[in-house]
This record gives C-alpha cells, structure tokens and sequence, in this order.
C-alpha cells in the first residue's frame, strides 16, 4: 500500500492512541487506521510491535512498592489538617456569635457562621471516615479463625530466630496466662509483625509457643474454653481472646503433650 | 496514588510528599466528589494538578528530551524493568509523562485524555506518538541523540533512585 509519509506519520500517531487490549479501533476517528491495517502488511507489523510494547510498560507502570509506613503519616497528617480546621471553625463561630452578642443587628451572619462550624463538624467526620476506608481496614475487624491460623504461620517464623529472648519478668511477662498455664514459660520476647505490630512471644520449650497479642481485632474464637484452629504439620494451634488480648498457643508436633494439658480448660484468658 | 506521583517526579521524597499533599487537598475538596466509585481518578487528578503547580514554582526544565520531532519508528521491546522506565520517563517533559501516565497508568483513552487536559483529540494523538517512541527507544536501549552531540542532555538530578524504594 503506497503511502505518503505525513498520511504515515498521521496513522502512527492513531496507532499510538490506541490503548493496548483496548478498542478504541473500532472508533470512527479510527477508521482510516483499520483500513490501513488491513491493506499495508509493514504497517500491521508496526502494529504488532507497538501493542506489544505497550503491554510491556503497562505491566511496568505498577510495579512499585508502597513504602512502609505512609499510609500511617498522611493519616496522620489528614487527622492533624482536619483538628486545625474544626479549631479554626469553632473559634470563627465563637467569634460571631461575640459579635452577634454585641450587635444583635447582625443575626444573619451568626446563623451563617453556626451553620458553617456544623457543617465543618460533619465535614471532618466524613473526611475522617473517607481516610480510613482508603488507608486502612477498619480499626476494629472481625478477624477469621482461617486468618489467624495463617497469621501463626508467619507468628512462628518470626519467633523462631534464637536471639532476643529473656525471662526477665517485667510487665510484659505479666501478659501471660499463668492461671490457664501453670506450667509457666521457658522465656519471652516482643515482637512485631505485619498482622499485629506488638505480639508477646513465649517459648513454652519442645518447640512450642504462646503468642499473647494486646489487639484492636476481634478475632473469633472463643473466650472460655478455647477454639482450637486447624494446621498442617502436625501442629495443633488454640486460641482465645479475653478483652483486647488474644492468646495463641501453638504447640509443635516435637511437643508430646496436648492442648488441654498445657492450657486448663475452664481457666482461660 | 504514591505509586502515580511516583512515576511523575521519579523521587521516593518527591512522591511521598506529592502523595500526602493529594490527599491533604482531597480531604478539604471532599464535597466537590461527586462519585465515589471515581475517586482514584479524582485522586489522580489531584495529584497532576499538584505536581505541575509545584514545577510551575521552579526553574523551567533543562536536559530533558526535545520530542517535538518524530523519531523513527521504536523498536519492539521486551519485558520492562521498573527502573529502567523510570529512567526513561524522568527524561520526558513533564507534559509527554503526563500524558504517558495518563495513557499506561491511568489507561484512560485518547478522548478522555483530551477530556481530562482539556486539549485537542489531534494533540493527544501526537504527543502520545511521541512520547511513546521516544520512550520505547530508550527502554531498547537504543542511543539517545545527545550521545551523538544531539540536543538531549542528561536530567537534572534527583532525589534517590527509583530502586531504592523497591
């Protein structure tokens, strides 16, 4: 197909506005490029080529990783605008209705400032609802036995590494069930993970753990007796939550004993 | 949206920054959301506006590529790595990027595009032709016309790379 090379350059430029996958060759400003590429093999090869560049960047485009923590700090900062604002707000309102009690003429502007502070009240629940939804999941969210089951997963990782631990007895030792479990702790450490950022572990010997987690979830499992959670391996996993403390007790399958000889039924949380 | 400012001003600082002012701004224009299922490209536009009000504060750009000619045709390309595109997109003009994020990112049409800048469907079409050749070529990794004493020098410099945030 014979062709000028401005008629060329038009239709690379229609080609380049044709997203890869899309349709947007069925469209009427398209039709001269449909043709073209049905009659002009170079063309259809150029085509070819493009779509598949296109796919190739467009695969790239999102591959970025989110950097820790910045949803954290535009919330934060979100929240911070947002009490500057509702501040500014009520001391405008506490302004006019100053004004007003000195000048009962202006009552119009009272009302309009009243009506402005409620509405920067409703303004900033929204907004604050609005940053949540985006950010994060809700505050507080039923969490799946299935959920905690894989979080013990990554929990036993995290603990298994040997440094960290002591058996200093301070109030973060205090976190342990002792009244369930008599038979006590081998030691402990803190540690954070991306499920629950502040976890207790203790080493219960064997190969075995109770993980006492301070949470704003509510998992489901049971607070008296506990839930016993399905795992592969041989592990066998029971967990309750007693008010914002969830225990986790994660006994390996090195571990003879059973779960209702290291936790008390009747005695939990 | 940090990953969109990201690919706009090719700083993990930079992004950051851009991201929390989008956000910032969107929590005050809230009321102007008419649809929420369209928030991302409420965000995204919000995000561009604060980017070019930003640059219009700086110095204008120098060492980026002239794309106001038309190369030759790219060449196919392969799989792209991530920073690599990064690279290759911190040397567009701001506008050919733009319109680059809104095409690959955004995957809007070319008539949305001249919707979303307010610009011709014609103009759309040529700045994509462009910008996507040149784009194509340097992820070929084919020679940039001032390693031959062209008129394209390198960009000014940045904050950390691209993979330092990966």
């Amino acid at each position: 197909m014979n062709m000028l090379p401005h008629e060329r350059d038009r239709l690379r430029h229609m080609m380049a506005a044709c997203r890869p996958d899309g349709e947007d060759l069925a469209d009427a400003e398209m039709s001269e490029l449909a043709f073209a590429l049905r009659e002009d093999a170079a063309l259809r090869a150029e085509w070819e080529r493009q779509q598949h560049s296109d796919r190739a960047i467009a695969a790239s485009m999102h591959d970025l990783a989110v950097p820790a923590g910045l949803a954290e700090r535009i919330l934060a900062a979100a929240a911070a605008a947002e009490a500057a604002d509702s501040k500014a707000a009520a001391v405008t309102a506490v302004q006019a209705d100053a004004r007003a009690s000195v000048s009962p003429v202006q009552s119009a502007p009272k009302r309009f400032s009243r009506r402005a502070w409620v509405a920067a009240v409703i303004a900033a629940s929204l907004l604050t609802a609005f940053g949540t939804w985006f950010f994060w999941p809700p505050a507080s969210r039923q969490i799946p036995k299935e959920l905690l089951a894989d979080y013990v997963v990554d929990w036993r990782q995290a603990a298994a590494p040997a440094e960290g631990w002591t058996n200093r007895s301070d109030s973060v030792a205090s976190l342990f069930p002792t009244a369930s479990m008599p038979a006590g702790y081998v030691a402990w450490k803190r540690l954070a993970t991306r499920q629950e950022p502040s976890l207790v572990a203790f080493n219960l010997g064997s190969g075995s753990y109770l993980f006492a987690v301070k949470t704003r979830h509510k998992y489901q499992v049971n607070s008296i007796p506990f839930s016993t959670l399905s795992a592969t391996g041989g592990v066998r996993i029971a967990a309750w939550q007693s008010g914002d403390v969830l225990y986790v007790v994660v006994l390996s399958s090195d571990d003879e004993r059973n779960l209702q000889q290291v936790v008390r039924t009747g005695q939990v949380g | 949206v940090y990953r969109y400012a990201f690919r706009l001003t090719g700083s993990q600082a930079d992004a950051e920054d851009l991201t929390q002012q989008t956000f910032l701004v969107a929590q005050q224009k809230l009321a102007q959301l008419r649809q929420p299922e369209r928030a991302a490209g409420w965000l995204f536009a919000i995000c561009r506006t604060c980017f070019l009000k930003a640059r219009a504060k700086r110095r204008p750009q120098d060492g980026q590529v002239d794309v106001t000619e038309l190369p030759a045709p790219a060449p196919e390309i392969g799989p792209v790595d991530s920073e690599q595109l990064q690279a290759a997109l911190d040397e567009l003009p701001d506008e050919t990027r733009l319109i680059l994020l809104l095409f690959y990112f955004e995957e809007l049409s070319y008539r949305e595009i001249a919707r979303e800048l307010d610009i011709p469907i014609g103009t759309v079409m040529s700045r994509l032709s462009r910008g996507k050749q040149r784009l194509r070529q340097r992820l070929a990794g084919e020679e940039r016309p001032n390693d031959a004493g062209g008129h394209v020098a390198r960009p000014a410099a940045r904050h950390a790379p691209a993979r330092s945030v990966l």
